[in-house]
């Protein structure tokens, strides 16, 4: 549940861009814009490079400092999978359908123009790519901006 | 989950820093303000004393009994260095990033207001033993109510 109020903010649904291959996915708020994170969806392709890659969920704070992390399953060489994760939900594998995997995403995803969230892929290579990022977001305005 | 609205509400970053050798963390919540914590991170180094150490969290009152919200599911014993990243719900492991990071989950309603400290305790805590890096997330909002 979110802390913020619905009846000042509104759901959407958020691209969140295309990053190049070996390039981790950030968003950012653009200030005074404002945002709870309900819901993540990913494409995320890996190459034939040999190695175990998992996805990590981070809030960054423009200082640098990580502080909210999260995973989803560890994917190997060769695969493209699609990633689900939502507010809370099931960690489950193959579901709905073959390489689609719904995860949970915890409590606390709060973002605005200094905290950014970004989904860091360990062990990432070269010629990874993440393809159609999407958030169910929640947005309002920061006040002091108005 | 609460139903207080935050309305106003807005996203801090505190860096502590490093504490001294021996010294546990006691924060004492500034007057007029409410937080709700979000995540906490720090980097645990023990010394050569033998014992297992195990982090945990708790909110103290100046009138009420402390509360303890979450005890490390992990033991640390001496010569680690070990990091903690406590995150709301989070799933508690030490799989995401590398075998010395662990992350562990805060459970929701982490209120604190001006009647509240924050603690972060290391049970069986050696002289030597050294918090450092310690960082704060939080949302933050004015408190426009007093404690009865």
């Amino acid at each position: 549940m979110s802390l913020l109020r619905p009846e000042n903010s509104c759901y959407q649904s958020q691209y969140l861009g295309a990053p190049t291959a070996g390039v981790n996915l950030t968003y950012t708020p653009q200030y005074p814009r404002r945002a709870y994170v309900h819901g993540i969806r990913v494409v995320f392709g890996t190459s034939a490079t040999v190695a175990t890659r998992r996805i990590v969920i981070e809030v960054v704070h423009t200082a640098g400092t990580r502080l909210i992390t999260s995973a989803a399953f560890t994917q190997t060489a060769g695969n493209s999978y699609e990633y689900w994760w939502w507010l809370d939900g099931s960690s489950q594998s193959d579901v709905p359908a073959l390489d689609q995997y719904t995860q949970i995403l915890p409590q606390g995803l709060y973002i605005d123009s200094a905290h950014s969230l970004r989904l860091r892929v360990v062990n990432i290579q070269a010629a990874d790519i993440f393809g159609d990022c999407q958030a169910f977001i929640l947005h309002d305005l920061n006040p002091a901006a108005s | 989950m609460s139903l207080i609205r935050l309305e106003n509400w807005a996203l801090r970053a505190i860096l502590i820093g490093d504490l001294a050798p021996g010294v546990e963390f006691d924060w004492v919540i500034p007057n007029n303000l409410r937080k709700y914590l979000l995540g906490a991170s720090f980097t645990l180094t023990t010394d050569a004393n033998a014992a297992n150490r195990r982090p945990y969290m708790f909110i103290g009152t100046n009138s009420v009994a402390n509360h303890v919200t979450r005890v490390s599911p992990y033991l640390q014993a001496a010569s680690l260095a070990r990091t903690y990243y406590w995150s709301l719900n989070a799933v508690d492991t030490n799989l995401l990033l590398a075998a010395d990071v662990y992350t562990i989950r805060i459970p929701p309603g982490m209120f604190l207001d001006t009647q509240h400290d924050l603690h972060i305790y290391i049970q069986d805590h050696q002289a030597g033993d050294v918090i450092s890096a310690l960082s704060l997330f939080f949302l933050e909002s004015a408190q426009t109510d007093t404690p009865d």
